[in-house]
């Protein structure tokens, strides 16, 4: 087919006009986009600071709640009554209390003022701790937890922030309970690798999740069941927090999951090492001064 | 740096923020990661960031691993320990390709980078000094008292954020 320059040249002004069209559309989105999202960063920032700020008119009345039970039950020793209500006050102050832990540690994380204090941790007992905390938990279940350490184990020792780690093995014990079914069982094992790597897996045996959804889960309020046929507590944040503090220890989660058969959660976490490396790192390089501040 | 004995230290782990009003030597280590130093020249105080990724998906938690939200959140932070935003400068460092595919979608350090440089252009904060890209990493020192920042270059592939 022959055409004229001139037509050539018409056609080409037109597709040229019509991509500026295109990309003139574009830049109006992407200028609401970029709005959209201020806004919500706004709201987001707010959010978080309300959350820092309200933490201790929270957590004073709840820890004189967790107090006062636990006396109620000394006082009215010898009172069954007394003395099952007031454990089951302790109970659900115990629940309220990680369930606030939880929120607040998102708003810290979310503030960025997350820093690991990594200490020597006994793992098995630090293990073994957790567990017990969530064996009412798991009774009401009918829920069994096991604890497996191997040979050779029981004396492993790891460095990592205790705090954090608690946060993310209850997290994962929490899901796993709620997500077994009746007279199931949940595992948890670990192991250390030569490099100083902690790797824990929890296990459970209850409806597991489907491949598709696998990733979601760690997103910020998702629940993969939700509306009214929902069956499980909780609100989706456990996941997103377990995620966000295994990324500030440097370590990885994963999951292998059959929908039917259950699901294990993996954690590797590797051995407190960035405080060390600030020292060998400026061996290996050569520091200089970048330059003056005060002089620009 | 007489007084190098004397000063606070902070080091800063990726996708966290620091600024105190107390001066403080703020430590970090850099791969394809970007730190953003914000310091008042006046009021002789500031703060860092250390940016993993440019934008956050909206999925997850809004932490300040994320460049668009922790460039706002170091803002309002040295902001809220007394800086002014008419006297703020910045310096911004990291943001090597350390992965060495030069393939687009894996050049995070370049993206970090240009996240960086154009939200202090909305910010309309002056960037006074930087030292971006490149295929090493670096371990950054900044004074929060003087604004100055030492960069040591690794000789290895980086490792750190």
């Amino acid at each position: 087919m022959n055409i004229s320059d001139d037509e050539l040249i018409e056609e080409l002004s037109n597709r040229f006009a019509q991509s500026r069209k295109a990309f003139s559309d574009l830049s109006v989105v992407n200028r609401k986009l970029l709005e959209m999202n201020e806004r919500l960063e706004r709201s987001e920032s707010l959010k978080s600071n309300f959350l820092s700020n309200i933490r201790n008119e929270i957590n004073n009345p709840l820890n004189a709640i967790t107090g006062l039970a636990s006396q109620l039950a000394i006082v009215g020793a010898g009172n069954e009554e007394i003395i099952s209500i007031s454990s089951l006050i302790g109970a659900e102050a115990c629940h309220l209390d990680f369930q606030l832990r939880n929120i607040f540690m998102a708003a810290e994380l979310e503030a960025g003022e997350v820093s690991p204090r990594c200490v020597k941790v006994h793992i098995v007992s630090a293990l073994r701790e957790l567990v017990d905390s969530f064996l009412h938990v798991a009774a009401k279940k009918s829920v069994t937890l096991s604890l497996v350490c191997s040979q050779g184990e029981e004396g492993a020792i790891a460095v990592l922030d205790f705090e954090k780690f608690q946060i993310i093995i209850s997290n994962l014990l929490s899901n796993a309970i709620e997500y077994s079914t009746a007279g199931g069982v949940v595992e948890v094992s670990f192991s250390v690798g030569g490099d100083g790597c902690l790797q824990i897996s929890v296990q459970d045996h209850g409806v597991g999740i489907a491949a598709e959804d696998q990733q979601r889960v760690f997103d910020r309020f998702v629940q993969l069941e939700t509306g009214t046929t929902r069956a499980h507590l909780g609100h989706g944040l456990g996941l997103s927090i377990t995620r966000a503090l295994v990324d500030l220890m440097q370590g990885s989660i994963t999951l292998a999951s059959v929908p039917g058969e259950g699901t294990m959660f993996t954690l590797t976490i590797p051995p407190c090492s960035i405080l060390d490396d600030e020292e060998s790192f400026s061996e290996a390089g050569n520091l200089f001064l970048f330059d003056d501040m005060s002089e620009a | 740096m007489g007084n190098e004995e004397l000063i606070n230290k902070h080091f800063l782990y990726p996708g966290t923020i620091f600024a105190e009003p107390h001066p403080y030597q703020i430590s970090t280590v850099l791969g394809s990661c970007v730190a953003v130093c914000l310091w008042d020249q006046l009021v002789r105080r500031g703060g860092m960031n250390h940016i993993m990724l440019p934008f956050w998906n909206g999925e997850g938690l809004a932490t300040p691993k994320y460049g668009n939200i922790a460039m706002e959140k170091l803002l309002a932070k040295v902001l809220s320990i007394g800086c002014r935003r008419e006297s703020l400068v910045a310096k911004i460092f990291g943001g090597a390709n350390v992965s060495g595919t030069g393939l687009e979608v894996f050049m995070i350090g370049d993206r970090n980078i240009t996240l960086a440089m154009e939200m202090l252009e909305e910010f309309r904060i002056p960037v006074i000094g930087k030292d971006v890209g490149g295929r090493v990493g670096r371990k950054i020192i900044m004074n929060s008292e003087t604004g100055v920042v030492l960069v040591g270059k690794g000789k290895r592939e980086a490792s750190g954020g």
